[in-house]
């Protein structure tokens, strides 16, 4: 019996083999990966420290938009919830829900890397 | 017009796309079939690239920067020079409205994202093979996941909380009071056949009507007390003129008056055009003696508040569920200090020990908060709680879940949505779980 996981997968590899279909393809959208995510996560925050919720959600969707590529349910969930708070204009909330998306993105990160070593 | 593809030379698709990740992914999928790509990031850079490279089809994203995709192609439908490019438009947003507009500002194509790699070179192709065929208006790219339709329907049987009157005081009207209402005090729960009401301010009326719309029945009619807010709508409570209702008001005598006398003598000719003798209905007024009511598997017993007169609080029990009526209570009697200091044992806690037995543990508390602090001060022994009072009674009552009513007239919805967040800084200060929120007129709570 397998040991209950404490967090969900952070990236799915068969599910991102079969979206892309294309290694060429897959080694790309993983090279740019740290420093696309890095400024979409830095424009969330800059947004929601000025607390200018339309700025966060743009940012928020591209986020999301981006994380969609990867196969990244746990990461592109956050995003979409982060979305939705920036839309309620809910301080506390976008705080939390941007922290947890930065969370769920650096595991993805992590997860991508060693993808990425095995190709 | 764009150019025709030069011989051997595949089409130039443009691609309107912020995320690096997507235009990476889209131009890639077309070059891997041939097709020539050129990206823009954003939207002014997509008009401009429009006019200069003259593409043969356009994927243009939606939500981008400077310029959103919406605008883009409005402006590109507008210009000769590009008002006929095929577009393609991709997002994310699959809501009908959106759609719509897109759809009357001419576009060949939808994708809604996320999308697979085989949707772009179908819709591109699509879009080259006929680049005049716009999507007609009634047709949406939104479709209907293929499965059963699923239509539930309200249970019958369900057993429901109505709040008719949340007011105390004076019915109030007007623009400021139109999210919480007007109408005095009434609440009524109903279950099948059975239909119980609290109190008879002016929302009585409303439930009134209601109530007849069902047919003749037996109502039960529960009253905490006799001052005006609470009885006033009494005489205009329309199943007492229709033959075939039975009605059983239910209450305590008051010094000096029966309780029969109470709720009638607001009707002599006086005061009102109908009178006791009006009445069509069959009408039954008991006193309740502190004896606890069964009405079916219903059952409802009382005990006394701190308000002047002779006044109840009242428990319906049903199917293991319950809720209390407590629209009149001063808790803690002249005490204006931090709620976090009283305690089960404090000697101002002591005297209403009976109602804070008989309200513990309730899945819904219907409980006023009438006063801020400083409004208090000036009305000690009207009979009202202030929002601190009242939430330390909700701390040693623990409802699940606590409805606030018995609005006073001088508070609009402007100044009522600030009372509740106030009300709840305090409660998750004294550390209770409660969930509070404010009663409306027209409220229903499922139980």
């Amino acid at each position: 019996m397998a040991e209950p996981q404490a967090f969900p997968q952070a990236f799915d590899p068969e599910q991102f083999q079969n979206l892309l279909e294309d290694e060429e393809l897959m080694r790309r959208l993983l090279e740019i990966f740290g420093e696309d995510s890095a400024k979409l996560l830095q424009r969330c925050t800059e947004s929601l420290n000025r607390e200018d919720y339309t700025a966060l959600h743009e940012a928020a969707h591209a986020l999301a938009g981006m994380l969609s590529n990867y196969a990244a349910l746990p990461a592109y969930e956050a995003s979409r919830k982060l979305m939705l708070h920036a839309l309620s204009r809910e301080l506390h909330l976008c705080r939390l829900t941007l922290a947890e998306t930065c969370l769920e993105v650096n595991r993805l990160a992590v997860a991508l890397a060693a993808f990425l070593r095995q190709l | 017009m764009p150019k025709s593809p030069a011989r051997n030379l595949k089409p130039l698709i443009l691609v309107a796309e912020d995320v690096r990740a997507l235009s990476l992914r889209i131009t890639h999928v077309l070059e891997s079939k041939g097709y020539r790509t050129a990206v823009a990031e954003d939207g002014e850079a997509c008009l401009a690239k429009a006019q200069e490279l003259s593409p043969h089809a356009l994927f243009l994203d939606l939500m981008m920067p400077r310029l959103n995709g919406m605008e883009v192609l409005k402006r590109l439908r507008s210009n000769p020079a590009t008002q006929s490019l095929p577009v393609i438009v991709c997002t994310a947003k699959g809501f009908v409205t959106d759609i719509r507009e897109l759809i009357d500002l001419g576009v060949n194509e939808i994708v809604i994202k996320p999308f697979e790699n085989s949707t772009i070179l179908e819709k591109v192709e699509a879009c080259l093979q006929d680049p005049h065929q716009l999507l007609p208006p009634a047709r949406s790219a939104i479709r209907p996941v293929p499965s059963e339709v699923y239509s539930p329907s309200l249970d019958p049987s369900r057993a429901k909380v109505t709040l008719w009157g949340t007011r105390g005081s004076i019915p109030v009207s007007g623009p400021r009071y139109a999210r919480h209402g007007g109408n005095t005090t009434c609440a009524s729960y109903s279950c099948g056949e059975h239909h119980i009401l609290f109190d008879a301010g002016s929302g009585i009326r409303e439930a009134g009507i209601a109530a007849l719309q069902n047919g003749p029945r037996h109502l039960h009619l529960f009253m905490t007390h006799a001052h005006w807010d609470h009885v006033q709508g009494f005489p205009f409570f329309a199943p007492l003129y229709v033959p075939g209702f039975e009605i059983t008001v239910y209450g305590e005598d008051g010094f000096g008056q029966t309780f029969e006398h109470l709720m009638t003598s607001q009707m002599d000719r006086d005061h009102f055009p109908a009178e006791r003798r009006d009445f069509r209905a069959k009408v039954h007024f008991q006193v309740l003696r502190g004896e606890p009511v069964s009405i079916g598997s219903i059952k409802v017993s009382q005990t006394a508040t701190n308000h002047p007169g002779v006044t109840q609080a009242y428990k319906l029990k049903h199917r293991g569920k319950t809720f209390a009526f407590v629209p009149d209570n001063e808790f803690l009697q002249g005490y204006l200090g931090d709620p976090k200091h009283i305690q089960p044992e404090s000697d101002l806690v002591v005297p209403q020990q009976p109602l804070i037995e008989f309200l513990q543990g309730v899945d819904v508390l219907i409980h006023e908060a009438q006063y801020l602090a400083s409004e208090y001060q000036g009305k000690i022994g009207w009979g009202h709680s202030t929002i601190a009072n009242a939430c330390a009674l909700v701390r040693l009552t623990a409802p699940k879940k606590w409805i606030v009513v018995h609005h006073d007239p001088g508070h609009d919805d402007a100044f009522l949505d600030e009372k509740l967040q106030l009300t709840r800084q305090i409660l998750r200060g004294l550390g209770s779980t409660a969930q509070v929120v404010h009663g409306y007129d027209g409220m229903t709570e499922n139980l």
